[in-house]
């Protein structure tokens, strides 16, 4: 599936890139350019992020 | 008429789903259609057109109870990769606006607003009419294969 309409990048890409480490929207827009037009597939993103990055690892939001 | 505010904030939940089932099958659509399968885009086209009428009759209902149509929201457009993941995505989103449906109906029931209530139960059946298709397209694939399946849908 395309997420990312602007871009052109399919959900595999955008899996592959969080499973690759990038665990924030901007670091998926830098890695593969998914998000960084329009932003509309941004809450895709971080539905994805929150279903595959590494708990351990990733950014903790401020309390 | 001053509407209930439930009432307004449901139907204007059921329109984003209906601009966005417009703009996902649209492009489905043209997919199908480049890709040389003429059948199944003429098909997604039609569906998209039949969102396009119920985004019209809901705009017309907001309106009526003194509401603001949204038609600044749209939700995910989620764009299959191949025909079979078209119609996955398309049972999806029918399968949501279903369950979105029944739920506002059983709001408009006990706010005593029967007009949306009828309205609401016409876009349903459609939806319920879609999903079975696509249920029934899904069923072909697994007992033709997927080939023979797009084979007929060349024209």
């Amino acid at each position: 599936m395309y997420v990312c309409s602007c871009r052109g990048v399919t959900d595999r890409t955008i899996r592959a890139t969080i499973q690759g480490g990038a665990e924030t929207v901007e670091e998926i827009g830098r890695r593969c350019g998914a998000g960084t037009r329009c932003g509309g597939c941004w809450p895709v993103l971080d539905e994805l992020i929150d279903r595959l990055a590494d708990p351990a690892t990733r950014p903790q939001p401020a309390a | 008429m001053q509407g209930d505010a439930q009432v307004i904030e449901i139907l204007n939940d059921v329109l984003t789903a209906e601009l966005t089932s417009i703009n996902q099958y649209f492009v489905d659509a043209k997919m199908l259609a480049n890709w040389g399968y003429e059948r199944l885009g003429e098909h997604y086209h039609d569906e998209s057109i039949d969102e396009m009428k119920d985004a019209d009759a809901l705009i017309e209902r907001i309106l009526y109870l003194d509401g603001v149509p949204n038609l600044q929201r749209l939700g995910t457009v989620r764009v299959g990769e191949d025909p079979v993941e078209k119609i996955n995505l398309a049972l999806d989103l029918e399968r949501e606006s279903i369950v979105r449906l029944n739920g506002g109906i059983a709001v408009c029931v006990e706010r005593a607003d029967n007009g949306t209530r009828e309205l609401l139960e016409h876009i349903l059946e459609g939806e319920e009419t879609h999903a079975d298709w696509l249920e029934t397209q899904l069923t072909l694939v697994d007992q033709l294969g997927a080939a023979n399946y797009l084979a007929q849908q060349l024209h």
